[in-house]
């Protein structure tokens, strides 16, 4: 069996051993999910990415403490978190919000892109004014497509909580999108 | 439905999208946990060492808290040993529970340390 194929359990228990291939795997497996969560904390991609870093350095570290009868995936993002929480205390300057980075695109028509552009800044806005859990659970879901199961993992919560969110997060970005339709048929 | 195919659109993936992006990314955390797996050796040899002499130290810090407690105490050391019965030298029921608590003489802790380093072997 190939590394790639083996279960967390045997992983975690060849990295306790010292096996750096076993890390990698690890790492390789969990390291997209880590690094939506961790961005739900931090202001940029860069950080997000030193985040996720120091989450899976310190779960290396514990290890040895990890019940290994018990599953990996939730454990790690417990650490994850805790990791992003310590981080965005550290920081002040992580509670602004993120400018998301641009993303280069062809624009066909300038009254489509002038459209699309202020679409994006009012779903933007909209996110923004959410509540911190709405806002993860909605841009984890519905944009990064994350399974709702799996984000409750990411996040430490029910699935129904995830849910509940969600609905939430969608009824008051369909309420700030409104006027813009609207405008536009107007 | 909340969103049309325009709104859809808007909600671009915030994650990246390209392969590269993520191998190297999962490379970079890889190879900077070196000095970690490297913390992490370290320390189980520690603890091996420790667990594989664990027996032969906890008797030696045993017999050293022994030595320590007689030398300290410094009372009788040299008149009475653990040979003695205590009921030999007892005349009063005081001399009796006196003689009980008398420590081991230095005679006695290094016979106790040796049987007792023979027994773990």
């Amino acid at each position: 069996m190939s590394s790639n194929d083996a279960s967390d359990r045997e992983l975690v228990r060849r990295t306790r051993e010292g096996d750096r291939e076993a890390f990698g795997v690890l790492v390789t497996r969990y390291l997209r999910p880590a690094l939506a969560l961790a961005w739900e904390y931090a202001p940029s991609l860069d950080d997000a990415e030193d985040l996720v870093q120091e989450g899976f350095h310190r779960a290396l570290r514990g290890l040895d403490g990890f019940d290994a009868s018990r599953p990996f995936r939730p454990w790690l993002f417990t650490i994850l978190r805790n990791v992003a929480r310590n981080a965005v205390a550290r920081h002040a300057r992580w509670n602004a919000v993120a400018i998301p980075d641009e993303h280069s695109s062809e624009e066909p028509d300038p009254l489509e892109a002038t459209y699309r552009l202020e679409l994006r800044d009012r779903i933007e806005a909209g996110l923004d004014l959410l509540p911190p859990m709405q806002r993860a659970c909605f841009r984890l879901c519905d944009i990064e497509g994350f399974e709702g199961p799996e984000v409750a993992t990411m996040l430490g919560v029910d699935p129904a909580t995830v849910r509940t969110h969600r609905h939430r997060a969608r009824a008051a970005l369909r309420k700030a999108l409104q006027g813009l339709n609207g405008e536009r048929k107007a | 439905m909340m969103t049309t195919h325009d709104e859809r659109s808007a909600f671009e993936p915030r994650l990246p999208d390209d392969p590269g992006y993520w191998s190297a990314l999962a490379e970079r955390i890889s190879d900077s946990a070196a000095p970690v797996f490297a913390e992490l050796q370290s320390r189980s040899a520690w603890w091996g060492a420790l667990d594989r002499f664990g027996p032969a130290l906890g008797i030696g810090a045993l017999a050293a808290a022994v030595a320590t407690i007689v030398l300290l105490s410094g009372v009788g050391a040299s008149s009475t040993s653990l040979s003695e019965p205590p009921l030999a030298s007892a005349t009063t029921a005081t001399d009796l529970v006196e003689n009980a608590f008398q420590p081991p003489s230095m005679p006695d802790v290094i016979t106790l340390m040796v049987i007792a380093s023979e027994e773990s072997q």
